[in-house]
């Protein structure tokens, strides 16, 4: 008959066995190694001390960047102003109510573009200040934006879209913020629709729009350009 | 010290006598070329910036190819056990291997110099992020080869350590991905461990002495990994 050995018995040698002391040493010297490394890392990193290298200083524009700013000082100005003259209420229905209401409604006091180096600054911050200067509240806006690189190419266009209740008289400060990485240093921003207290949806005409950036950087923007924007975003 | 210069010695000599150094050198010379002249003629800047993190990425591809051999072939033609009975220890083994294959890799990183000499004497680049750029891909380049030697003492399988190899630096590439998801302190962590993230700051010419540090523990960490694995082996039989 062959013996029975009872569990304690068996559990013993195991234990207490060649690859058990070794392996339990070597996980436990595994885990503080880890351990001292994780914290020494997560001290340092509280405490980092940085240099800055560059010739010009923590976050600042590089060479390239500045020499191609000064060549766009004289097309930003220009299109700022072209932002606070923008007819975004062109080619409306034929409805005289709305159209003289919409005329009276809506202007862009405020159109400011925060001049990155995508080298340094990974968001882009566009604010926008809408003024109602019409009698009837604005229930929703929907902006259109389009931005330009360094070299003048578009890299980047969406539309934003507020659900803020305007006031008449009132003010709306918004702002958006661009994906990481745009390069984007100037570009537009028109009033794309309305939606007013009543219901009514007003839709700025895009091909009027296209016109006017058109004619201010003297390149083609097509209002299907404009248009996809606008359907991407609804 | 002597028996660690003996093993770096021996492995960076079978890393010049056989093709390998050579094809591996040619291919990273060869896209990092091609990736200076592309961003040289498309930006006309007088910067390494987008070079260096190309130049990156191809290396990242490189690493697990490099080292994959190490102490896989060891272990395939049994000539551990020999190590393992020598008069030498672990250490030394692991360290000398692996700074055999640092030194390569400083050979290629030596070659691309070229770059910056390019831009020198034809521009006048800022200089500060090129040397701080350097010293990111070397860092950067030595952290890739320690993960890929602890890939290499894993298996007695070139080709499988190799694909290990390349998956762990593939994941410890992409982590910041998920800082940017995921929010919070966690996410913080996780883009702190990111190898793409730490990079980037040398890239820019800021030297954070906190991303130093974590290279070196990082390097140190998987040489420890590497030298836990092998030393598992006296006594798991």
């Amino acid at each position: 008959m062959k013996p029975r050995i009872c569990r304690t018995c068996r559990l013993r040698p195991f234990l207490t066995g060649r690859k058990m002391r070794y392996g339990s040493n070597a996980v436990v010297l595994t885990i503080a190694v880890v351990a001292i490394v994780l914290m020494v890392n997560s001290i340092a990193g509280r405490y980092s001390v940085k240099f800055d290298l560059t010739r010009t200083g923590f976050y600042t524009l590089s060479d390239a960047t500045i020499e191609v700013l000064r060549g766009l000082i004289v097309l930003s100005t220009a299109l700022l102003m072209m932002v606070f003259s923008i007819p975004v209420y062109a080619g409306l229905p034929a409805q005289p109510h709305i159209i003289n209401n919409f005329l009276q409604c809506v202007e862009i006091t405020k159109f400011s573009f925060r001049l990155v180096d995508s080298q340094y600054s990974t968001r882009l911050r566009t604010d926008v200040t809408l003024r109602n200067v019409g009698s009837q509240a604005i229930e929703a806006y929907r902006l259109g934006f389009i931005y330009y690189d360094y070299f003048g190419e578009e890299t980047h266009s969406f539309g934003g879209y507020n659900l803020n209740r305007i006031k008449p008289r009132g003010l709306d400060n918004s702002s958006w913020e661009s994906a990481s990485g745009t390069d984007a240093l100037t570009g537009f921003v028109w009033v794309d629709s309305l939606r007013l207290a009543d219901g009514t949806v007003i839709k700025a005409d895009t091909s009027e729009v296209a016109q006017i950036i058109s004619g201010t950087i003297k390149e083609p923007i097509s209002a299907e350009t404009l248009g996809s924007i606008r359907d991407n975003k609804n | 010290m002597r028996k660690m210069w003996s093993v770096f010695k021996r492995e960076l000599a079978s890393y010049f006598i056989s093709p390998m150094a050579y094809v591996m050198g040619a291919v990273f010379l060869l896209l990092s070329g091609y990736f200076f002249s592309i961003i040289l003629l498309a930006t006309h800047s007088a910067s390494m910036q987008g070079v260096l993190g190309n130049m990156a990425v191809v290396f990242l591809f490189i690493a697990p190819v490099l080292t994959m051999r190490l102490l896989a072939e060891e272990r395939k033609l049994g000539t551990d056990e020999l190590i393992m009975t020598a008069p030498l220890s672990i250490t030394s083994v692991v360290v000398g291997k692996y700074l055999a294959a640092v030194c390569t890799y400083l050979v290629y990183l030596t070659v691309t110099l070229i770059y910056p000499f390019i831009l020198t004497r034809y521009g006048s680049p800022d200089m500060g992020p090129i040397y701080c750029g350097y010293l990111g891909m070397l860092l950067f380049g030595a952290g890739c080869l320690a993960v890929g030697l602890f890939a290499s003492s894993l298996t007695d399988n070139q080709m499988v350590a190799g694909i290990i190899g390349f998956g762990l630096l593939l994941f410890l590439w992409i982590l910041g991905w998920a800082g940017a998801v995921v929010t919070g302190p966690i996410g913080d962590t996780l883009a702190n461990l990111s190898l793409l993230k730490r990079f980037d700051d040398f890239q820019k010419g800021i030297l954070d002495l906190s991303s130093v540090l974590y290279y070196v523990s990082f390097i140190f960490v998987f040489l420890f990994f590497s030298a836990r694995v092998i030393d598992s082996r006296r006594w798991s039989g």
